[in-house]
């Protein structure tokens, strides 16, 4: 009995151990790659690139002309520039040279040649491009809130604030959908950014064609969309697909992420780097 | 055990044959040499040993281990590969204390580690500049300080000496040495140039056309140098040329081969092959001496490493 029970100790231990370790070197490799985001030029652009439908909005002037249409023209927005959009388009850019921006640059090899697996390379360089990709995102919408809350006012019946955590959570959701789907094109294609420029521009199009023709739940947005009302609590009728709930929608994504991931951890896993 | 054992192993990359069942073993404790001249499998060699890639015949262990995507192997393992592989937008110190936290997560002293380690390479003064802004031996130096911070039991270095100046060159071999001596660290280091390895390791592997032709110490390596026919040339008046050229050809086993060729200016260039080097240089100075001939110019035509190798495999 005391033997069992000090066994299950050790090996408590060393569970511990190990997931000490693969933490320890897991958040190393956060950091490195979050701060090489922000450091790296491409993420600054891309941070401009967000900003840019604000610039565009307050120079056009469009703003809601009363207070109650404040809040379901920010949503709006949201979801049809910021969610079908950019997200996408900077999911492309993100997504597509998480991994393969360090294979042509060969930094790779410095991380491969590491203590750390390549399916852990490949899981935290997704974290670190979700969360850069998203930090990036609510910066921009920010701007976006900020606008609308200067023109319509604060409140209730008009910017209430409780839209800006729901906005970081739907820009997380398209953000982790949209980077799981590019990092596999750029892992397992051999001309990604021709396969990802036609998945971004034209996911959403197929959307809107589908949506005619009785045929929404072939789009990877509208079901983004679909799961959005539910974090907005908004329903217009653009955002529903026909015998869809949000819940069944965000399990269709969520199975979509998950096997993104690991196939694209497969891919890598077998992957030359010579 | 060995620290590195390549046991029949073989890599193809579409029609080309990168390594043809090579073996090699890396004694822990050693200072290896592994030459080659470019595109002879030596990179393709140390990419399997760092488990970039997998042998498509054979077998390769590290420590007695595959090497691929094994953590074990790589905490033990410090890689300075040939391709500028830091990220560009980060200075020396936060480069070797970025990717050292991969290796050492929890160090408390991870700052006094990197200092140290930046030091060792001579970088102290440039520990703030960014690596975007650092010369080719500048950044060589800094991924050296990034491959042994965490103070690996096995360096592996390929082609680590191209680009620095010589004193760098010979700061660098000190540290090698002064690694695999005082830490007793196994060292791997590779290189095209044979001549700049002798002086640093004790023992040399020689690979060409994906194949091992020869495995030694240093002094059997020079050896094999010496058996090497080396092509002499030199110019002198033709009757004076004539009568040396005829000293030359009486002595035995010195000279391969002769010719002459007008070389201008009333001189006459004789161009002699000889298995024998120094003899042939001395009974050269001889005879010239003896036969009061003198000889305006000689010079060995520099030999390259692939004609060594040519040589050696055939």
């Amino acid at each position: 009995m005391a033997t069992q029970s000090s066994s299950s100790e050790s090996s408590a231990k060393e569970v511990g151990t190990t997931l000490k370790s693969v933490l320890g070197r897991g958040f190393s490799l956060l950091a490195l790659f979050v701060l090489g985001f922000f450091k790296d030029r491409k993420g600054q652009l891309m941070l401009a690139l967000g900003i840019l439908p604000v610039v565009v909005i307050i120079i056009t002037g469009i703003a809601p002309s009363a207070p109650g249409q404040a809040m379901n023209r920010y949503i709006d927005t949201i979801g049809s520039v910021y969610g079908a959009i950019l997200v996408p388009l900077l999911g492309l850019l993100l997504g597509m040279a998480a991994l393969s921006d360090e294979i042509e640059s060969h930094t790779i090899v410095q991380l491969v040649s590491r203590p750390i697996t390549r399916v852990e390379i490949l899981i935290w360089r997704y974290i670190a491009t979700l969360i850069a990709g998203t930090l990036m995102l609510i910066i921009a919408t920010s701007f976006l809130f900020g606008w609308f809350a200067l023109v319509a006012g604060l409140g209730a019946e008009s910017m209430s604030l409780d839209l800006l955590p729901r906005t970081w959570a739907y820009i997380g959701l398209c953000n982790a959908v949209y980077c799981a789907i590019f990092m596999l094109l750029g892992i397992a294609l051999k001309r990604p950014l021709f396969w990802g420029v036609i998945v971004a521009l034209y996911e959403q199009l197929l959307g809107v064609i589908f949506s005619f023709i009785g045929g929404q739940a072939y789009s990877l947005s509208a079901h983004i969309r679909n799961v959005g009302r539910t974090i907005f609590s908004y329903t217009p009728g653009s955002w529903l697909i026909d015998g869809w709930t949000p819940e069944a929608s965000g399990i269709i994504l969520l199975a979509l992420v998950a096997g993104s991931l690991i196939i694209a951890a497969f891919l890598f896993k077998i992957k030359d780097l010579s | 055990m060995p620290a590195i054992h390549l046991n029949e192993v073989s890599k193809q990359y579409g029609e080309v044959i990168a390594l043809s069942r090579f073996n090699m073993g890396v004694t822990q404790g050693t200072l290896t040499g592994f030459v080659g001249p470019n595109g002879a499998g030596k990179s393709t060699s140390i990419r399997i040993i760092t488990g970039l890639t997998r042998p498509d015949t054979g077998k390769a262990t590290v420590f007695g281990e595959d090497p691929y995507d094994n953590v074990a192997i790589k905490r033990r393992m410090g890689y300075v590969s040939e391709h500028d592989d830091l990220y560009s937008w980060a200075t020396v110190r936060s480069s070797v204390r970025q990717l050292t936290r991969i290796n050492l997560p929890w160090a408390k002293d991870i700052n006094s580690i990197v200092d140290k380690a930046i030091n060792d390479v001579g970088m102290a003064k440039f520990a703030d500049r960014k690596v975007a802004a650092l010369s080719k031996g500048m950044k060589q130096r800094t991924k050296i300080a990034a491959a042994l911070a965490h103070d690996p039991d096995l360096l592996i270095l390929d082609e680590p000496l191209g680009g620095l100046d010589p004193l760098g060159r010979r700061h660098m071999m000190d540290l090698l040495k002064r690694l695999n001596r005082d830490r007793g660290v196994t060292v791997l280091i590779s290189s095209h140039i044979l001549e700049e390895l002798e002086q640093l390791v004790n023992r040399i592997t020689l690979i060409h056309r994906g194949q091992a032709v020869a495995e030694g110490d240093p002094d059997k390596i020079r050896s094999l140098l010496y058996q090497y026919p080396h092509e002499v040339v030199f110019h002198s008046k033709p009757d004076n040329l004539k009568s040396v050229a005829s000293g030359l050809v009486q002595l035995d086993g010195i000279v391969r081969s002769m010719s002459f060729a007008e070389a201008g200016s009333g001189l006459l260039e004789c161009r002699v092959v000889t298995p024998q080097l120094e003899q042939f240089y001395r009974e050269l100075v001889r005879i010239s001496v003896e036969k009061r001939a003198p000889i305006v110019d000689v010079d060995t035509v520099s030999e390259s490493v692939e004609r060594l190798f040519e040589f050696l495999v055939a």
